[in-house]
């Protein structure tokens, strides 16, 4: 009798664990259909018109949009498209942020020389690229003038949590009480930093992976499902989304 | 409206509940209340209605919360940043509040007989002395309990919290319980207003927006944030478990890193000690 009660319990638990194991297909599969691209969609920079630029003119940019790449392997040529349709639409400073120091700062300036070198008059390499690189985009630049229009940095561990305690370290030891305005100055001065008004989470997951805690307690976090083949249009949707949030600083 | 109520699900919602306990269930679960206003404009009533039916929406999901099984939930109740409102506004939510926390008292054992254990977390200095006074008694009364854990963000914002811990830090470091070695994630983790409760999983805020707006900035790094376009007070239990299955499908891309906390070094540990044993003092003083 006992024996029935237990192959009882065991089958529905197997219906119930299996059916939910189906749903989770069942959506996993419809949210891949809905993400295909069927058509090839435009690059802007390679078909530029007066109309191009009108027709993508948002009414609010972010001034420091954080592209966070965690959870994927890295596909430099994608990230460099994603910085040049960011210089596009005259956004001025872009990072990307790998939370366990996933991203090669010359593999990036590399694929975006070799995709837009024509662009590199408009670029300032900023934290993480070193020397070498910066010597390198302006032999590339030979000739002509440099006018950079947009930053861009590497964000890695040491600007996730690890940030705020080495603030705290160098700081520690000061007299006076701290108010948040001191705190802000102390992880200034250890970090000077924009504060980032949007952050484009790529991957499936909403996470910020542990990305600026002090700077992002007012961010807009978007997701983007992926970043590879990604387009265009769904970045500019992105900024769309974006430039329609208000913000109300608790009022 | 009471703390604790019956069930509101549908034996359709039990049933889909049900076959959700099977997967990953999140062991905390934060929520940001957001669009009580939005909802008194919609349908035309004051505010302050609004306000009241979101009340009544949050006692319906910690009930929702405990027949999956979730142990402990945080909801950001009032922020820093709300004492820009009007005052006409702030006296309303005080009242409110205030109203709550009284109701909150009477059903003491009601409380005890479910296990629920309240804390408040956020800077209590600023609020009037009555609410203080409200606050310090209710977490008191329900401090033993440790079946399921509410904690209440009142007067919180996430800059004001690490403020808080930098200056808990650096007095140690003056006074010598400290040394710079100390210092480190795990140190400020302990020192947070929420120690000792775990970082949420799950993270949901309403209303469409796409922030945190300075809601546990510190601990939602390994979170899974789940935006959703409803207004807090229509927030249906269907709406709660398609987060939940959301989480449950995404929780594979960040769980690794939710390693077991980091042993803190003795003289860190005592340090933490005494931080926890003055703040329950100052718990005693003002009840």
């Amino acid at each position: 009798m006992s024996n029935l009660l237990v192959y009882r319990t065991l089958l529905i638990k197997f219906a119930f664990s299996s059916l939910l194991i189906f749903l989770h297909f069942l959506y996993a599969l419809y949210s891949w259909l809905v993400d295909q691209t069927i058509f090839k969609q435009p690059d802007p920079w390679q078909n530029r018109s007066i109309n191009g630029y009108k027709k993508y003119r948002l009414k609010k940019l972010p001034n420091h949009l954080v592209v966070s790449v965690c959870q994927e392997e890295v596909f430099y040529e994608y990230l460099a498209k994603l910085l040049a349709w960011a210089l596009f639409l005259e956004v001025p400073v872009v990072s990307f942020y790998h939370n366990e120091n996933g991203i090669s700062p010359e593999e990036l300036f590399f694929a975006f020389r070799d995709q837009y070198s024509s662009l590199l008059t408009k670029v300032n390499w900023g934290l993480e690229f070193n020397d070498n690189i910066k010597f390198e985009s302006k032999k590339c630049i030979n000739g002509y003038k440099w006018e950079p229009r947009i930053e861009v940095n590497i964000l890695t561990s040491k600007h996730s949590k690890l940030q705020l305690v080495n603030a705290l370290r160098t700081v520690c030891s000061t007299e006076e009480e701290f108010s948040d305005t001191l705190v802000e100055l102390a992880i200034n001065k250890t970090f000077p930093m924009v504060e980032p008004d949007l952050v484009v989470i790529c991957g499936k997951s909403c996470t910020t992976f542990g990305l600026l805690p002090w700077h992002t307690r007012v961010t807009e976090f978007l997701t983007l499902k992926t970043h590879y083949n990604v387009t265009f249009l769904k970045f500019y949707k992105l900024l769309e989304q974006y430039s329609r949030n208000e913000q109300r600083f608790g009022k | 409206m009471s703390w604790i109520r019956d069930n509101s699900m549908t034996w359709m919602q039990r049933c889909c509940a049900q076959i959700l306990t099977y997967g990953e269930i999140p062991k905390h679960v934060a929520f940001i209340m957001d669009g009580n206003r939005r909802y008194a404009k919609k349908k035309s009533v004051a505010k302050q209605e609004g306000h009241v039916r979101g009340f009544d929406k949050l006692a319906e999901t910690l009930q929702w919360c405990l027949h999956l099984g979730i142990k402990e939930v945080t909801v950001y109740a009032f922020s820093l940043d709300n004492f820009k409102r009007t005052q006409e506004e702030i006296d309303a939510l005080f009242d409110l509040a205030r109203e709550k926390f009284k109701r909150l008292l009477e059903e003491k054992d009601k409380l005890n007989e479910h296990g629920v254990c309240i804390n408040f977390v956020g800077n209590i200095k600023k609020l009037p002395d009555d609410l203080i006074k409200l606050i310090a008694e209710s977490m008191l009364i329900t401090k033993q309990n440790n079946k399921a854990f509410l904690n209440v963000a009142f007067s919180y914002t996430g800059h004001d919290e690490l403020t808080n811990a930098f200056n808990k830090i650096s007095l140690g470091i003056k006074n010598n319980d400290l040394e710079e070695s100390d210092l480190s994630v795990e140190i400020l983790d302990n020192c947070m207003y929420t120690y000792p409760s775990p970082p949420p999983d799950l993270l949901i805020r309403t209303s469409g927006e796409t922030r945190l707006s300075d809601f546990m900035i510190w601990q939602c790094s390994y979170s899974y944030i789940y935006f959703t376009p409803v207004l807090w007070p229509e927030f249906t239990a269907w709406d709660f478990m398609i987060a939940i299955f959301m989480y449950q499908s995404n929780f594979r891309a960040f769980i690794r890193y939710k390693l077991p906390p980091k042993r803190l070094s003795s003289r860190a540990e005592k340090f933490v000690e005494n931080v926890q044993q003055n703040r329950l003092n100052s718990l005693y003083t003002i009840a």
